[in-house]
This record gives C-alpha cells, structure tokens and sequence, in this order.
C-alpha cells in the first residue's frame, strides 16, 4: 500500500519539477541548461517509475495466473493459460462468496471511518482556528503530539479498552478508533486558518448569522479542498489498517479485505488440513487495490492538494 | 452552490450515522450464530476455533449426531493467528472459545499460563486407547492431559521418481546413501539438487535431530518452574555437522521454507526429495498440476541405522479445552468426540489430506489401502506413513517452544552463512536457552 503514497509524491513531484520548466522556456540562454537538467530528471522519473509499477504489473499478471500457473510461469509474464475470469468466479464459490463480504466490510469501515473522522476533524479543526478558549494550545499540542504515534502501538490498549466494553469482534472496534484523525485536524486547522479570513466571519456575525450558521454557509464551502483531502487520507488510512481488525476481529464475516486475504494466505502456506488459493489471493488482491487506484486517478488533484497543504504551511 | 454543498455535507453526516448506526446491529445479530448452522437449537453450544477449511462438513456432521451439544464453529486464522488472539483473550481474561485447535507444540505454551483444563478430569483416558502411545504423549505434561489429538505429521520421504530414475540415483534409505545420492545428483550435472536445508524449519529441524536421539526438553506442567534443557547433545550435533557438510559441499540448498520461492521449487523439480510429514503430499497435491512430468513416490524417511530405525513426526493439531470456558464439561465432550467418528475422519483424509492418530481409522482397511492419486496410485499409508506413525514414541515441547525454535533458526543461519561451525552453533543455542529460561524464572535442572 505504501506503493501508492509514495507514487504519489512521485507524480506531484513530476508536476513541481514539469511547470516550472514550462514557464521558463521563453527566454533563450537558459533553455538549454534547463533541457539537460530535464532529460536528467525525466531519466530518474522513468527509473522511480518502472520502480514503483513494477509491483503493481506483477500483481496484474499474478491475477491472470492459475493456482499452478503461479509457480510455475515467469514471475513477470503471463502464463500460457489466461485464468483471471476462472479466478474471479472462484472468489464468488470460494467459502460461499465471502471475498465480497470482506470487501463489503472494507467499504463499510474505510467509509464510516473515513467520513465519521472527516467531520471530526472539520469541526475540532475549525475550532482550534477560529475561537480562542482556555487551554487550547496545550490540547492542541497534545493533539499534535500524537501525530507521532502511530495506530499500531495502541492496538493493544484499544483492545483493552473495546474488551472492557464488550465491543471486541464487531464493527464497531474498527470503526470507533478509526474516527480519530489527529493529522486531520491538524491539516483542517491549518488551512481553516488561511482560506477562512476573521473578517469574513465577522462580517457575517455582524449581518446577524449565528456561529452555526456562520460556519456551514460561510466557512465550510471555503475549506472544501482540505475536506476532500482530509477525507481521501482517512478513508484510505482506514482501508489499508491490517493490524487493528487483525487483533480485534474474530469472526470470518466481519473482517476486511485485508485481514481475510492475509487469513487465505496463512492458510495455503500451512501444510496439515490446509488448501492453496493463491490464484484466488492475488487476484482478490488485484481487485482489492483497484478501488484506490481509481479514486487516485480521479482525485489526483486533492491528493497534491493534501500533500502541499501538510508542506508549506 | 452553498446550499447544494450544505446538503451534501447534511447527507454525508447522515450516511456515516446509518452506516455506523446499522452495522453494530447487524453484527450482534452475527455474533449469536455462527459459520455453520445450529441443528438442535435448544442444545447446549460450544464455542470452537479451528482453522481447517474442510472442518465445516465435520461440524454438521457433529451437530446432526448430537441432542444434547451443538458445536458453533468460528475459523479464528491458522496457527499463529489464532494464537495471538488466544493470548490477547487469555490476557483480557474473556474472549476464548470453548474449545480451542491448537498444534501440539504449543500446548505447553498455554498451560503454563493456566489457559488450558486438564481434561482428565473430564474423561479424557476414556479415549486414551484410541491414540498412539506417542500421540498421547505429545499432548500429556506428566500426569495431566491438556488436549484430544487429531491429525499428525509422521515423516516420510517424497522423491521425484523421474529425476532420481534419470540421473540413476538409487532411493536412499539411510543418511549415509542420502549423501552419497546428493553429490551423485551433483556429479551427474542435474540442474537442481537434491534436497534443501531450511534453516527456518523449526519443527522439521527438531524432528530430525530428535530422530538422532535428542531429547531437548524435560519439562512436566506440574512442576511448572523447573525445565530441564539439552539441546546441545551429541545426537544434534551429529546431524547438524551431517547438514553443514553438505551444505559446504552446495550437495543442498538452504532456501527458507514456508515461502513462495519455496512452493516453486518445491514443484519445478530443483529439489529432487522433499522430507516430509504425512501432510506434505496434501500440500504438494495442491500445487499438482504445475508439473506434468513430475513422477513423485513416497519412501521411509532415511535413517541412521537402518538396523534400528526411530520414526519421527512433524508437527499435528490438537483440540484443548480453555479455562474461560464456561461449560467445560460440553468442551471435553466436543474435543473427545468431534473427530471420534469414521465418517468424520473420512471428511478430513479426503478433503483437507489430514492424517489421523485416531486409531480406529488407523487400523481400517480403508486407510491403511487408500490409493493417492498425486502418487500415481501408490498405497503411501501403507507404505510409508502408517509405519512411521505406530513408531513415534512422543516428543516433550518447552513452555517457550517459539522462542526456542527462533534461536534455532538464528543459530543453524549463523552456521550455514560459514559464521560458526555447527557445535558452536548448538553450544551458544544452549546457551543462550538456559539463559532465557533463568531470566524467565525457570530452574534449570
């Protein structure tokens, strides 16, 4: 999955170093320097290129492949046998469908995660920009604070905390955790700070609009670049989470796509009693990573967005 | 414009909330049942984690034949998956199953931890003769009783009858023939070779300096501090040195096992023997298709002296009985009788190519004359494995079998990357478990 965050600074990249080039092409001297230093880069993108598709083309061709086929047929080429459709009807009959079920779930909590902290972070970030209040620095640096720790060291006091409720193995234990987005509001408040400007709030405070009506009519449309941003990250932070449904999950038919395919496989590597569907992993894999990939291709220009918005301010 | 988006953001909010608001609904719906359906719904149900696929027909089956107990089944993940989540219960003090597949390596693992019952108190000699002797022991701790067995891994030799035939390599019987047959395979140009060396084969590895006489551990879960350990003795030694010499001598590769690479060549023919449990064939048997022209026969697995042969085993699941369970009685019941049934076993030969230590269908004609396809019809039970199974006196695992075996691997990597030589490698494996052991509060005896 880091594949995709790290194409993406690949292609902002490509863009950041592309339109400079472009405007300063009127004048003649330095034209020439310019376009050494380009084939320069452009060399480097198509190596960082092959570099980051080349997973994804195996992957590809690995889903075309039957079970044999796989061990058989060079890694990166495909096999005689065209099996990707075989494939797929497999994932409907293999364990009654439940390939869907998982990426149903994957949906569900990358979605109800992903917009649940979206709001939250929309309204804690507006907040941390636009009001003062007693103590707000200190929450806020707290906040920031645990932008460094990662999701996974607090798997297990979630799990101690969501066992104490009784909520271990159902939706929920992925989905509550999963609403707190830390980076989130840091990045909602930030540009909360710079596209929403006082006065503008003032003028509509003064027009007699209330703080409610203030921030869904005034401040809200100005910030809808950082809200799909702040949605993408969190919706595909959630989908790609492998360890907290992995620890929390027990049940076949709440897990997500990930954790179920990792279960696939632990059970194809296992000899005793075991069954082998590796044709069955990578093509579900391959399926389970379009979705991303597409709404990468249409959202390209949040994603940059998202990843300036963190940079420069 | 701004209303539309305010509607937007009103439906997306109201989305999340029907999302996030139906599906815990759903789920303790998806709690009460289970994978498989409940027959006699007024029945006690017990809890199980089993991770066999093929397990669910074996559960009807169960369910159909019992009034009185029902088994809801739930497929936890396979082996370390499962155990993890065993742990994390075990520590949070709720969340076990009833009744719990565990391989019989790591049972000690748990009833240290008081996570197991001792089902003797539940009958659990009543089924006692229906097991081999080594069967038994490997899921007793001296008096105690922690687990039911069900399938094992006694180990054989499969071999590719058309490269051995080919280059004319007799099928060796002893370790002495085995190495002669690696430099002849060697000598005659054969593109691969004829075994691999997996310094990451854990059990596999113990089993074979096991079949050289290595007792590692003594441990009884009665006496829960003391552990005795011994895994430096001259019987290891002797089969390490045996491996690193052919090792030096590129006889073997040393590829890790349990990888993709692995499956490969499992399959392509670059390596022409594969030491196996009585589960390898249904694990290549997967793969079977990958080379048509691959010839594979099952043989004994080589010996030391071939005089007195010792059979050894590689690896087996179990079902224990937790002690979160709230109705322990019905868990012994489900782990006694759940695979104590003809029919049952012939759900797990035929479709999850398990290897029973029940011993009636050990002893039936059925199995004993069962022809394998993937061997080109040849009686492998027969053969090979029933054998190897009856010989198996039992192994004693340690309350810390993972971290053993992690040293293990690190020890015999160390070794095979020419960084020490094979006694050195078992002296500081020793050393370095005894000192585990003293930091974890064992006494050494």
């Amino acid at each position: 999955m880091t594949v995709f965050s790290q194409r993406d600074v690949d292609l902002s990249d490509h863009h950041t170093t592309g339109i400079p080039v472009h405007e300063v092409r009127g004048p003649q001297r330095p034209g020439r320097r310019t376009g050494r230093r380009r084939i320069g880069s452009h060399v480097f993108l198509v190596i960082l290129g092959i570099y980051f598709i080349i997973p994804i083309w195996w992957l590809f061709v690995a889903a075309t492949k039957s079970n044999s086929g796989l061990f058989t047929s060079p890694a990166f080429w495909f096999d005689g046998d065209f099996a990707l459709f075989q494939n797929i009807a497999g994932l409907f009959t293999h364990e009654g469908g439940i390939y869907w079920t998982w990426l149903g779930n994957s949906f569900l909590y990358a979605f109800s995660g992903g917009i649940g902290a979206t709001i939250l972070s929309i309204l804690a970030g507006y907040g941390f920009a636009k009001y003062r209040f007693r103590g707000r620095g200190a929450v806020f640096t707290i906040i920031l604070g645990s932008v460094m720790v990662p999701l996974t060291a607090l798997v297990i006091p979630t799990f101690m905390l969501l066992s104490q409720y009784g909520l271990i193995n159902t939706a929920w234990a992925v989905i509550l955790p999963s609403l707190l987005s830390p980076f989130g509001v840091y990045l909602m408040r930030v540009y909360t700070q710079d596209a929403v400007p006082d006065e503008m709030l003032e003028a509509a405070r003064i027009d007699g609009a209330g703080e409610i009506r203030t921030f869904f009519t005034v401040a809200l449309p100005l910030l809808k670049p950082a809200i799909v941003t702040v949605l993408l990250l969190s919706v595909v932070g959630t989908w790609n989470n492998f360890f907290l449904p992995l620890a929390v999950l027990t049940d076949p038919g709440l897990l997500p796509v990930t954790v179920g395919l990792n279960r696939w496989t632990a059970l194809s590597n296992a000899g005793a009693g075991g069954e082998q569907v590796w044709n069955l992993i990578t093509s579900g894999s391959f399926i389970s990573v379009l979705p991303l990939i597409l709404s990468f291709l249409f959202l390209q220009r949040y994603w940059q967005g998202g990843l300036s918005l963190g940079s420069i301010k | 414009m701004k209303s539309k988006l305010l509607a937007a953001i009103g439906l997306v909010a109201v989305t999340a909330a029907a999302l996030t608001g139906c599906s815990p609904a759903a789920e303790s719906a998806k709690k009460a049942d289970c994978t498989n359906t409940i027959v006699n719904k007024d029945a006690t149900q017990v809890s199980v984690w089993a991770w066999y696929p093929a397990f669910e027909d074996v559960v009807d089956l169960f369910n159909k034949n019992h009034d009185d107990v029902q088994i809801c089944w739930t497929n936890a993940g396979q082996g370390n998956d499962e155990y993890t989540k065993f742990s994390t219960a075990i520590e949070a003090g709720s969340g076990a199953p009833d009744v719990i597949m565990l391989e019989s390596e790591v049972l000690s693992s748990f009833s240290i931890r008081n996570a197991l019952v001792d089902l003797t108190e539940f009958g659990a000699d009543d089924v006692k003769a229906d097991y081999t002797e080594g069967a038994w022991k490997d899921v007793s701790s001296g008096e105690a009783v922690y687990a039911i067995p069900v399938d094992g891994g006694p180990m054989g030799m499969l071999y590719r009858k058309d490269i051995l035939d080919q280059y004319k390599i007799p099928v060796p019987t002893t370790w002495d023939e085995f190495a002669a047959a690696a430099q002849a395979l060697k000598d005659a140009g054969a593109p691969g070779v004829l075994a691999d060396f997996p310094t990451n084969g854990r059990a596999y590895n113990q089993a074979l300096y096991a079949q050289a006489g290595s007792v590692p551990f003594a441990y009884d879960n009665a006496k829960p501090t003391e552990i005795g350990i011994d895994v430096n003795d001259a019987g290891s030694k002797k089969v390490l040195s045996y491996w690193d010499d052919l090792v030096k001598k590129n006889l073997v590769a040393t590829d890790d096992a349990f990888t993709a690479d692995y499956n490969t060549k499992l399959v392509d023919g670059s390596y022409a023997i594969y030491v196996a449990a009585a589960w390898g064939p249904g694990y290549l048997g997967g793969l079977s298709d990958a080379d048509s022209d691959a010839v594979w026969q099952a043989a004994p697995v080589p010996q030391w002296d071939a005089a007195n042969p010792v059979q050894i085993n590689w690896g087996g699941s179990t079902f224990a009985v937790t002690s979160q369970s709230k109705n322990q009685e019905a868990a012994a019941t489900v782990a006694k009788e759940v695979f104590g049934t003809e029919e049952a076993w012939k759900i797990g030969i035929e479709k999850a190519a398990l290897f029973p230590l029940w011993k009636p269908i050990l002893d039936s004609d059925y199995f004993r004359d069962l022809e394998y396809p993937f061997f080109g019809g040849q009686q492998i039970n027969k053969d090979v494995f029933l054998a190897a199974a009856s010989g198996y006196t039992g192994f004693t695992f340690s309350p810390f079998q993972n971290y053993a075996y992690d040293q293990l691997t690190e020890q015999q990597y160390a070794m095979v990357q020419g960084e020490k030589s094979s006694d050195q490698a078992l002296d500081d494996l020793q050393a370095s478990l005894e000192k585990y052991a003293t930091d974890q509060g064992f006494v050494l005896q």
